[in-house]
């Protein structure tokens, strides 16, 4: 039987926590889309959102589960060790609030042509759409090829 | 792939005849981490270079060294 591992438990709870936040900014565009189609269309968005929420269910769930017994064995901070995914994490957080604020900026200075047809809950799923997408694509983008295994 | 940092993690695992997995699991860390580290991808954390040198008893400049160093 495998001991539990601390580190890889932490390391897995970031990797699910990126694709959670992956299916969450999806799920934000189809509420944002389903705003600007016109009503006979909206029910096929809520065919489309259905499985996304059970998709989150489905992992929130280990990973709520892994975070339970990660904090039984002492501090739940990712980064503490100082490991690679943990670095990888902030470095992807990082990159995805510079590339927030670019978008945001660039979209208050196009305020005319954008902002002026969005209405706030809109504007803020599309925040919230491009934040995650940036953060999860960004951390897959970091820790891709990253496994460079030799046994002995 | 860092240019400034060199480190002997391998030839100490060599030495030691310990897998990647094995010394992850003994510093603490994940096995990702120690292959990163050793093929230059990822800089360590100060605590991870103390404790794989305290692993390996051997003083943290033998297994990690700036380049320029290392040729000298």
């Amino acid at each position: 039987m495998s001991t539990f591992n601390r580190a890889q438990e932490i390391e897995n709870i970031a990797k699910k926590f990126a694709w959670l936040l992956l299916i969450l900014a999806i799920l934000f565009l189809s509420n944002a889309i389903e705003t600007l189609i016109p009503d006979t269309v909206t029910p096929y968005i809520d065919y489309f959102q259905i499985p996304c929420a059970i998709l989150i269910l489905l992992i929130s769930i280990p990973v709520v589960r892994s975070s339970i017994l990660v904090k039984r064995t002492g501090s739940y901070d990712m980064f503490e060790d100082g490991g690679y995914i943990g670095a990888m994490f902030q470095k992807a957080a990082a990159k995805a609030f510079i590339f927030t604020y670019a978008i945001t900026v660039i979209l208050a200075v196009l305020d005319n042509l954008v902002l002026n047809h969005l209405t706030a809950e809109n504007f803020a799923y599309i925040v919230l759409t491009y934040s995650l997408t940036a953060f999860s694509i960004a951390f897959f983008i970091l820790t891709r090829d990253s496994d460079h295994n030799d046994s002995e | 792939m860092n240019n400034e940092l060199d480190n002997r993690i391998r030839v100490y695992r060599a030495e030691h005849r310990i897998s990647q997995s094995e010394l992850a699991e003994k510093i603490g860390v994940t096995r990702k981490t120690i292959s990163t580290i050793e093929v230059g991808r990822f800089i360590p954390s100060t605590v991870i270079a103390l404790k794989l040198a305290r692993f390996f008893n051997v003083p943290v400049e033998n297994i990690f060294q700036l380049k320029d160093q290392s040729s000298d």
